[in-house]
Formats: structure tokens, C-alpha cells, sequence
């Protein structure tokens, strides 16, 4: 939350800053003043109107959306909601700081936020009719009539259809595909929002609060702002995760059953698993090589989802034919696409706008890994004791040093050619020559240096 | 909204499977050249190891089946009113009056919108979705082509500029150009599908209602309203319309200009022209083709007076037909099954003959093939004796059969196999006919809201009729309101199917639905109800629900802004009151008898016995007096009776004595 408010100054200060300059002045006018409005507004409000015209606002205040989140942390909710008040901020500001000629989406920012208080204002209007109702009866009880001049009679509330509902219903043929909250077909008692005096949170009848979730998204689509106009380099790694978040108004279609019955009816459509793939191992043997690809679905006015394009292929090394210096030429050509603790090598392709070209790119870029690995360059004899990927005991001192050490204790006459590679194969050595080698490539842990001292005393006779 | 932007599937392709072991002994090479061949097969069969595994050929299905075997998982919510309505306690429509009225409004705030895009189009130029919609661009109504060339005729055609067709074809044959034949038949199809009037546009707007032209009708016709006969007299085939006129300019004409001719006059009402026509037409060796036929056999009834004459004519026409070798189709059958039902006792036995002739060429019927058949043998007036296996051998053949539209009286097979198994009163075949409602798309052949509001209305009233009253509660919840609502007639049924079971309990929940569906002011229906309330005493707590009912009718008598207000009956003022006095809220019903002197009705001997009684229980001696005032008021032959009862019953003091005396006197 901090860190939205702390967005918020710095996006006022920025916009400040650029009408100073003058050239975007009536452009980042508006952007500023409908932020800033309902911070000033919280001052001394008296009209009543006014105030719940407020409370309407406030997800889009960051005060009151903290408030919000002190009373219920820890639902979920709170988070998605935060990062959408996160997302408007960072929005503004992200408008605010571009150059002139981005001046379109800025506009577009507008009439986004416009709307979104049409649509608060069209709905406060619903809910003071239910204060109207509670006039009516009184009028019904026999309390003196004062609007007698009035024409038509004030069209009243129906029991919400909740109270018609039967316990065992089929809740998947209420709530059958993504909606937004209705108060009249949800039969739980569900609150939200900010309480007024110390009160609980408002009710679910006429809340925006519960409403809103789904709507906000909805204006900020259809303005365009997130497939086009908007170059991704800029917006893509701030705005694309966080809208993924909030594009799902609430979960009331997605019930465990709904589900179950999905999968059923899908099942049709999917092929059967081959029967000889019974393990993850045997997957791993035969296909050792995995494409994953996301394809999205939602209900906005255009089917494509950028996100689609991107793909991510893996692979074990292990799996591929290699041999020492291909595999280490590999690790260094993939660089930090290769994971050593899981030996797998990660090529995210998304430079190409098509999923089919991004994973024909990937290929490539394996095969040509691979190439390029197996090959040996000239200069590559050129590479010294210093250039190793990993300390090598054999021809290193160390390695003289202790045949030095060895023969001299050796008796003298012994001393002629073959005893070198007898010493060698001595088991005392080859444990003294694991020990140095675990040492240098893994670092002096306690075990290592227990260990290599073990192997010196053998060694030595001590 | 935005569904779950949520992935629907994070497909994990594991079809990679480049590797062939046996391919690994080779791979010592340095330089082996890994084939792009490899990596373009991930079906194939991958072999070296000891099994085979093989991998299942990827489905392939068009584009709606996923979402129609989503939509298939989900069911009607019987608590939902029509999905095109606001599911908002406000706005849902309560009555069919405003289930019309705001699917009406949508329908012409949508055209409305329409009207703009395509008065304005370069409003609406940026195309948001993707991929594009061609349905929400505006579309092109306006003329582009102004000079007088076979181009502009083209366009005005297809943009049924009826009037300006004309026109510009006159104009051509003014400059002397000839007009191919091929366009001058689709001019001719085109004033022949209108009957020579401009074709109103779904979204112009409304114009005034004393502007009586002749521009606007057929499409202002009301949707779920019946035909009214005002519409049908204004589209008339005049006498040398322009259809004619062209058609006798025309240098040659060919089987389609007389065949636009035929059909325009049978649509039209110029019945004996078009059989004219028709002679015309074998004058010049011409052959009629199919449409010809089934309109002239649409035709045959209204040219005719007997019923022999006309299935002579009808016979005559499908012989034509083999002679001249045309196929006939389901539309045929239909039209000479339609015929029939206006050929009187002819129709019985030449029916089957005919579905043997259908059965016989291999042609499907549709559902109006078995309303014909039905309209055949269940005659409304004459008594449907001796038939009555025909609906069950229709039903038992149709069962389980999922229909499309193919004719336009398809619509009303429904709703007539209803009617006759409410004038049979054959509650299991109007239970297979709903059952054939359910199946497949067969709900789409049920009509605009008003058949539907007809059908299950039959429905509902010969479930009152039949059936137990548990059942009538459970179709009640099911088709109310989500499907039907029902009109004061049925909510009466209900409450007599209550009756009938003896759950004379439920009033006060049937009560309220009344209210919501705006029954309450209908003066039979609630009389009716309080009179089964006041009928037998029940239970304390029941009573006292019966008792809650009664205040809110009569707190809806008492309202005085209604537009029609409710009049007070001694019947409804004396069944109030008799239900306050078993509830014990003694207080209210002395205030009911109050209203009997305002508004000039006289109570009944009982209701003044059960006051009597109730006073007695609470021994209240002030009370009977006044009960006895009362009565002596409206000159009531019982006053003596309770007058006799009071003396005995009660110590009275002498001033009470005194006033029942008197009374005693008086009278």
C-alpha cells in the first residue's frame, strides 16, 4: 500500500512538473485533478449525497482502500483490489512521465476514469431508491401523504428472488458463467466495503464494493488501452500481470461442481494418454523435451491475448547426446537459461508476434545450441588451466607436488618408471585426490576439510 | 465479466520426442546434422525402446463445440426471470404486461442505437473488437450510385429501396436501355415480396401516429401479438401494381417472372389472379416449378366454394405437378395438409393417403406436418370421439425426435397438442408433449412469448385440473415466474386445485405471488380467495396467517390512488371479517363492520351469529348491545333472534337492557 501512495505523490509531483513545461498542460490536467479531487474531498464533506458518493470512490483512494484492508487482511481479495488501486497509480504515473507523443493513451486514462464514475453515480441512484420504498410504506401505514402531485407511484422492491430459492438448488444454473455480484441471486449473507461510523460493512444490496470488482475492468478495456496504442515495452511488465489478477470479478460460477461438470462435458474433446507412458520417468526417457504454451480466455472485445505468443521450451542435458566439452560449452553458451541444480536448460522464446514462430524459434535455437556445442573452435586449444570451468587434479601441482612427496619417501632403488602410475592407482591417493578435488570445486566446508585431512593422514602414515 | 482470464489450459506439450535412441550411436559424430525431418513429426510413433507407444492423432472439431458441451452442463434456474431482464429485485418484469413492455423497450432502445450507427457511420468507425464484428459496424443503407445505370438498380435492390427501384428501371427504360431478365426477376421478387410498398426499416424511427401512410406497417406488428386484421387488409394486391406493370413490359419472361408474379398475388390476397397467371403460364410452354405449386395449392382453398371442388383443385394441381415432372417437397405436403383442414369431412379421410404419399418419396414431416394432422382430426368445435389415439400415435412417433424450423407453422404444433390434450383432459399425453419440449432444440419451435404465455397456460390449468396438488406446487415453482405468468383465470385454477386437496394453508403464500404478479386488483380472484378463507375454520396459526391476508386486502381496498379502485362486495366485507373474528383480532373486525354502513352493504345472518359468538367468548355485555344496535341499523331479520340470546346470556345492566329493548320495540 505504501508504495501506491508513495506513486501517488510522485505522480502528482510529475504531472505538476510537466504542466510546468507547458506543452501537455490540458492533457495532464484532468488526470491530475479527478486523482486529486476525492483526496480533497475527504476533507469536509456535508452533503450526503456527497459522502457516499465518496464511499463509492474509495477503492480508488488509497487511504480508505488501507483502512479497507486493516478490517478484513488476509482474504484475497484485498489483494487483488490493491493491485488495482496499485495499477491506477501506477498508470498515472507511467501516462504523466511520457513524452508528448504519447499523449493519446493519456486521454484515453480520462475518459477511463470518467466512466468508471458514471457508472458509481448511475448506481447510487439505484440505491437511494431503496430509501424511497421505505417512504412508501410509511405512506401505506397511513401517515399523511405529501406528494400528492406526484403522477406516478414509485415502483417497489420484489422479495429478492434468494427467498424463492430451495436449499438443494443447482447452483451452476444460477451462476452459470462469470458475472458480476448480483445482491439478487446470491443467497449469502455477504458484507463489504468501508463501515460508516464504526458500523459493520455495508450489505450486499446495492453494493459497489462487490460490484465493482468485475466493471472497472470493463471500462478500462473497452478504452483500448490494453491491446493496442500502448507500446508493450512500456506498459507490458507493469500492467499485464496485474490485470490477469483482477479480470476475475468474483468466483461464483467457478464452484467445485461447475468444474466437475466441465470436465466431464471436455472430455470428449481430449485424446486418451498413451497407456505405455505410466511414469514421469518414462515421459522424461522418451519425450525428453517439453513446450508449454498458455492460451487465455476471456470475455473482452478481442479474442487475442498477447500473452499467447510466448514460449517456453525445457530440457535436461542429460538427455541430450553430449560429450564433456559439448556439455560444458553448452552450460556456457546458454548461460543463466541453464539451471545446475535441476540440469535443465530454459528457452523462453517471445520476440516473434505468432505462438507457431516463437516455437519455431525455439527449435532453433536448440538445434543450434547444440551445433554450435559439439563444435571446436581453433582457439579453444588455446585455453589453460586457468580457463577451466572446474579444478582438475591430474598434471595440476598439487598432484606433482605429492608424487614428489611420495617417491621421496620411497627407497632409492625403486626409483625407475611405472612407479609413478603404481602410486597413482594407490587407493590412499585416489582418496587424497577426491578429497582436493571436493575442496577446491565445492569450497573448504568442515566436511570437506575433515575429509581431505583424513586422506593426508592416510597418506602419510601419520 | 472477464472470465477467469485465467488459463484454460496450460498445455504441457510433451510431444517433443526428438531423440530416437537408435539414432544415439550415430550422434558420436560431431557434425551430426540433428534434421529439422525430426522435429516435424511429434505423432510419430516413437520406437527403440522395448514398447511401442503410441500417440493418439490430435482431435479436430469446429469452432462452437466447446462452448456448446459447456452449455450443454448448464440447466434453467426456475428462479430466474428471462436472461434478456436486469436480475435486480427492481427490474425484474413481474407480469406479462411488463415482461412485453421491457423486452419491447430493450428491443427499440437497440434499434434506436442502430438507427444512430447507421445514420451516423462516420461516428463509428473504430473497429475495438478483434477479430472484427461485422454485425456492430454501421452498414451502408444510404444510396451511393446517384446516375441511371443497371449498377444503381443492382444497388437499390439490395438495399430494398422498393420505390427508388422502380424508378431507376423506369428511368433505364426511358434512356432505352434494355434491363437484363435476371434483374428485372429480381425486381419483380422484389415489389412481389413487399406487394409494391416500401419495406420499413427495423430502425427508423417511429414516426407520428395521425401519419397514417402506407410506409410503415408490417413490420410494426407487434411482437407476441396475434395478427390484428387491420394489418392484413392494408397489404393488398392492387390492380396494376407496379409488379404487373413491369411484368407486362417485359419483352420476355421466363418461369422465375411468373413464378415472383404467382407468389406475390397468393401472398397478397389475389387468389383467382394468380391461378390466372398460372394458365398464363402453361400458355406460353412454360412449366411451373415447386414454389409455384405450393403456393397455388396455398391458394386452391380460397378460389373454391365446395369442399369437394377444393380437393379436386388440390388433386388437379399435384397431378400438373408429376406431369410436368417437379418434385414436390415437405412445403408441398404441408400446404395440401393445411388445404385439407378446410376441406370439412373430406380432410379424415384423405389425410393418410397423403402422409403415405410423404412416407413413400422418402420426405421427413415436420412438426406443422402434425398440427395439420392434429387440426385434422380434433376439429375445436365437434367432439373429438373415436380420435383420440391419433395424438398418442403422433407423440408415440415423434418422441425423442429433436426438430428444426423448416416450416413457418411449425410454431403452433405445441400449443394445438396442448389444447387437445386439454379438451381431453389427457394429463400423460401433455406430459410426453413437454417431455418432447425438453428435447434437443425442440424449445425453439415453441414460439415468440405469446404462444409460449398460450401453451403453458393449457399446461398449467390442466395440471390444476389432473393432478395432485404436491405436483400442481411443484410445476407451479418450476414454470412461475421464470417461464410463464400466469393470468388471474390461472391463478383461480391453483386456488381451486387448493381447494380441491384440502391445503386451503398455502393461501397466504399463494397470496403473495398474487401480488407481485398484479392480480390483487382483479376483484373475482381475490373475492374468491377470501371466501375460501372465511369457508372453514382452521388452525390458530393459519388462522392468524388467513388473518394477515385479509388486513393486506383490505388495506389494498382502502388505498384510494389506485386507477381503478377495488369496490367493496358484501361478500369480500363479510369474508374479512369472518376471517378477523376465527383469528380472534376482534378490534379489526368491529372496524369492518363499520365499513358495511360506508358503503352501503348489508352483513349476512352468520357473520352477525359469529360475532355473537366471539362476544360471548369474551363475555363483553358493552359489545353485545352495540352488536344489537348494529343490526337493528341495517333492519336485520335476526335482530330479535340475538336479542333473545344477549338477554339470556348476558347480565345486563338496566341502561343496556334498556337500549335492547328498545331496539325490540322498534322493530
Amino acid at each position: 500500500m505504501r508504495e501506491a501512495e508513495k506513486a501517488v505523490r510522485w505522480s502528482d509531483y510529475k504531472s505538476s512538473q510537466v504542466t510546468s513545461t507547458g506543452s501537455v498542460t490540458q492533457v495532464s490536467k484532468p488526470v491530475k485533478s479527478s486523482d486529486v479531487n476525492l483526496e480533497r474531498e475527504q476533507g469536509a464533506v456535508r452533503d450526503p449525497k456527497l459522502k457516499a458518493h465518496r464511499r463509492g470512490n474509495a477503492a480508488l483512494n488509497p487511504r480508505y482502500t488501507s483502512h479497507f484492508y486493516q478490517q478484513c487482511r488476509g482474504a484475497d481479495e484485498v489483494k487483488i483490489r490493491l493491485s488495482r488501486s496499485y495499477v491506477i497509480q501506477q498508470l498515472i504515473m507511467a501516462a504523466s512521465t511520457m513524452c508528448p507523443a504519447m499523449l493519446l493513451p493519456i486521454r484515453r486514462i480520462n475518459c477511463k476514469l470518467n466512466g468508471f464514475y458514471k457508472h458509481i453515480s448511475l448506481n447510487k441512484t439505484a440505491a437511494y431508491s431503496s430509501g424511497l420504498t421505505i417512504n412508501n410504506a410509511i405512506e401505506r401505514q397511513g401517515l399523511p401523504e405529501r406528494g400528492s402531485q406526484r403522477q406516478r407511484r414509485q415502483r417497489r422492491a420484489i422479495e429478492p428472488r434468494t427467498e424463492r430459492m430451495p436449499v438443494d438448488q443447482d447452483w451452476t444454473a444460477v451462476y452459470p458463467s462469470a458475472a458480476s455480484f448480483r445482491p439478487n441471486a446470491v443467497p449469502l449473507p455477504v458484507r463489504m466495503g468501508y463501515p460508516v461510523k464504526r458500523g459493520v460493512p455495508p450489505e450486499k444490496k446495492g453494493n459497489l464494493e462487490l460490484i465493482k470488482m468485475g466493471t472497472f475492468l470493463k471500462t478500462f478495456k473497452s478504452s483500448g488501452l490494453i491491446n493496442e496504442d500502448v507500446p508493450q515495452s512500456k506498459f507490458s511488465p507493469i500492467l499485464m500481470p496485474m490485470v490477469l489478477e483482477w479480470d476475475i470479478p468474483n468466483f461464483l460460477h467457478l464452484t467445485p461442481d461447475a468444474i466437475k461438470k466441465h470436465c466431464e462435458a471436455l472430455k470428449p474433446f481430449c485424446t486418451e494418454w498413451p497407456a505405455e507412458l505410466d511414469s514421469d520417468t518414462k515421459c522424461e526417457e522418451h519425450f525428453p523435451i517439453q513446450v508449454q504454451t498458455k492460451d487465455f480466455v476471456s470475455a473482452g472485445l478481442s479474442l487475442r491475448n498477447p500473452n499467447t505468443r510466448t514460449v517456453t521450451l525445457t530440457v535436461k542435458l542429460s538427455s541430450l547426446n553430449l560429450d564433456d566439452h559439448a556439455r560444458k560449452k553448452m552450460i556456457k553458451l546458454s548461460g543463466d537459461r541453464y539451471n545446475k541444480d535441476t540440469d535443465t536448460l530454459t528457452i523462453t522464446t517471445d520476440s516473434c508476434p505468432l505462438k507457431q514462430q516463437n516455437y519455431d524459434y525455439a527449435m532453433y535455437l536448440l538445434t543450434v545450441l547444440y551445433h554450435e556445442s559439439w563444435k571446436t573452435e581453433a582457439w579453444e586449444k588455446e585455453k589453460t588451466r586457468t580457463d577451466m570451468e572446474e579444478y582438475v587434479w591430474e598434471d595440476s601441482p598439487s598432484q606433482k607436488n605429492i608424487l614428489e612427496t611420495l617417491l621421496r619417501m620411497q627407497p632409492l632403488e625403486e626409483k625407475e618408471g611405472g612407479v609413478q602410475e603404481e602410486l597413482l592407482g594407490r587407493a590412499e591417493v585416489q582418496e587424497y585426490k577426491d578429497s582436493v578435488t571436493k575442496l577446491k570445486n565445492e569450497g573448504e566446508t568442515e566436511s570437506n576439510m575433515q575429509q581431505y585431512k583424513e586422506a593426508v593422514k592416510k597418506l602419510l602414515n601419520i | 465479466m472477464a472470465s477467469s482470464c485465467a488459463h484454460v489450459g496450460r498445455q504441457i506439450h510433451k510431444t517433443a520426442n526428438l531423440f530416437h535412441r537408435n539414432v544415439k550411436d550415430t550422434l558420436q559424430r560431431r557434425y551430426f546434422g540433428l534434421g529439422s525431418a525430426i522435429f516435424q513429426q511429434p505423432a510419430a510413433a516413437v520406437s527403440g525402446s522395448a514398447q511401442k507407444i503410441v500417440i493418439p492423432r490430435k482431435k479436430t472439431w469446429n469452432k462452437e463445440a466447446v462452448l456448446q458441451a459447456l452449455a450443454s452442463t448448464v440447466n434453467r434456474d426456475p428462479t430466474a426471470s428471462h436472461y434478456i431482464f436486469q436480475d435486480d429485485a427492481y427490474l425484474t418484469p413481474r407480469t406479462s404486461a411488463e415482461f412485453k413492455l421491457y423486452s419491447l423497450s430493450q428491443e427499440s432502445g437497440r434499434s434506436a442505437a442502430k438507427f444512430f450507427i447507421n445514420a451516423y457511420p462516420k461516428y463509428f468507425q473504430k473497429d475495438f473488437a478483434s477479430p472484427h464484428i461485422p454485425c456492430l459496424m454501421p452498414e451502408t443503407l444510404e444510396l451511393q450510385i446517384n446516375e441511371v445505370s443497371e449498377a444503381a438498380l443492382i444497388e437499390r435492390i439490395q438495399l430494398r429501396k422498393l420505390k427508388a427501384a422502380v424508378d431507376m428501371y423506369d428511368q433505364l427504360l426511358q434512356a432505352g436501355t434494355s434491363v437484363p431478365l435476371e434483374l428485372t426477376n429480381d425486381l419483380l421478387d422484389l415489389i412481389c415480396l413487399y406487394g409494391d410498398h416500401d419495406p420499413a426499416r427495423n430502425d427508423a424511427p417511429e414516426q407520428s401516429t395521425d401519419d397514417l401512410g402506407e410506409e410503415q406497417e408490417d413490420v410494426k406488428r407487434r411482437k407476441g401479438m396475434p395478427q390484428r386484421a387491420s394489418d392484413l387488409l392494408r397489404l393488398v394486391w392492387r390492380e396494376n401494381n407496379n409488379a404487373e406493370r413491369i411484368f407486362n413490359m417485359m419483352p420476355e419472361r421466363n418461369r422465375r417472372s411468373y413464378g415472383a408474379l404467382i407468389r406475390g398475388m397468393v401472398k397478397h390476397g389475389a387468389y383467382t389472379k394468380a391461378f390466372d397467371t398460372y394458365t398464363d403460364l402453361l400458355n406460353n410452354r412454360l412449366t411451373g416449378d415447386v414454389h409455384i405449386f405450393n403456393a397455388l395449392i396455398n391458394a386452391a382453398p380460397e378460389v373454391k366454394e365446395k369442399y369437394t371442388e377444393k380437393w379436386d383443385l388440390i388433386v388437379d394441381l399435384l397431378k400438373q405437378m408429376a406431369e410436368q415432372k417437379v418434385k414436390p417437397d415437405l412445403l408441398t405436403f404441408n400446404s395440401v395438409l393445411k388445404a385439407l383442414r378446410r376441406c370439412g369431412s373430406l380432410a379424415r379421410t384423405q389425410a393418410f393417403p397423403v402422409i403415405n404419399e410423404m412416407k413413400a418419396l422418402g420426405i421427413a414431416p415436420s412438426l406443422a406436418t402434425y398440427d395439420h394432422i392434429l387440426g385434422i382430426f380434433y376439429k375445436a368445435a365437434t367432439s373429438a370421439q373415436g380420435y383420440t389415439e391419433i395424438l398418442q400415435e403422433v407423440l408415440s412417433e415423434i418422441s425423442g425426435k429433436s426438430f428444426t424450423a423448416q416450416d413457418p407453422d411449425d410454431v403452433q404444433f405445441f400449443k394445438d397438442a396442448m389444447r387437445i390434450c386439454l379438451a381431453t383432459k389427457d394429463i400423460e399425453q401433455a406430459y410426453r408433449v413437454h417431455t418432447l419440449l425438453g428435447v434437443g432444440e425442440n424449445w425453439k419451435l415453441l414460439g415468440d412469448s405469446y404462444y409460449q404465455s398460450i401453451y403453458y397456460g393449457r399446461f398449467f390449468n390442466l395440471l390444476c385440473m389432473m393432478e395432485h396438488i404436491d405436483v400442481v406446487l411443484k410445476w407451479y415453482k418450476e414454470l412461475i415466474p421464470s417461464l410463464y405468468y400466469p393470468n388471474s383465470q390461472g391463478m383461480r385454477d391453483l386456488l381451486q386445485a387448493l381447494d380441491t386437496d384440502n391445503r386451503l394453508d398455502l393461501i397466504p403464500q399463494i397470496w403473495k405471488d398474487i401480488k407481485r404478479m398484479g392480480h390483487d386488483n382483479k376483484t373475482e380472484l381475490v373475492e374468491e380467495m377470501l371466501s375460501l378463507m372465511a369457508r372453514e375454520k382452521q388452525s390458530p396459526e393459519v388462522q392468524q396467517s388467513f388473518a394477515d391476508c385479509a388486513l393486506e386486502v383490505k388495506a389494498l381496498y382502502m388505498q384510494s390512488d389506485r386507477r381503478v379502485p377495488l369496490n367493496w362486495s358484501a361478500s369480500s366485507l363479510s369474508s374479512i371479517t369472518s376471517v378477523l373474528l376465527e383469528a380472534e383480532k376482534t378490534q379489526q373486525a368491529w372496524e369492518m363492520l363499520q365499513l358495511f354502513k360506508l358503503n352501503n352493504r348489508v352483513p349476512s345472518e352468520s357473520l352477525m351469529h359469529q360475532f355473537l359468538a366471539s362476544i360471548k367468548a369474551s363475555n363483553n355485555a358493552q359489545q353485545a348491545v352495540e352488536l344489537v344496535q348494529t343490526s337493528a341499523g341495517f333492519c336485520l331479520p335476526v335482530t330479535r333472534s340475538l336479542i333473545e340470546s344477549i338477554q339470556q346470556d348476558f347480565d345486563l345492566t338496566e341502561e343496556q337492557s334498556k337500549r335492547t329493548t328498545f331496539r325490540q320495540a322498534n322493530n
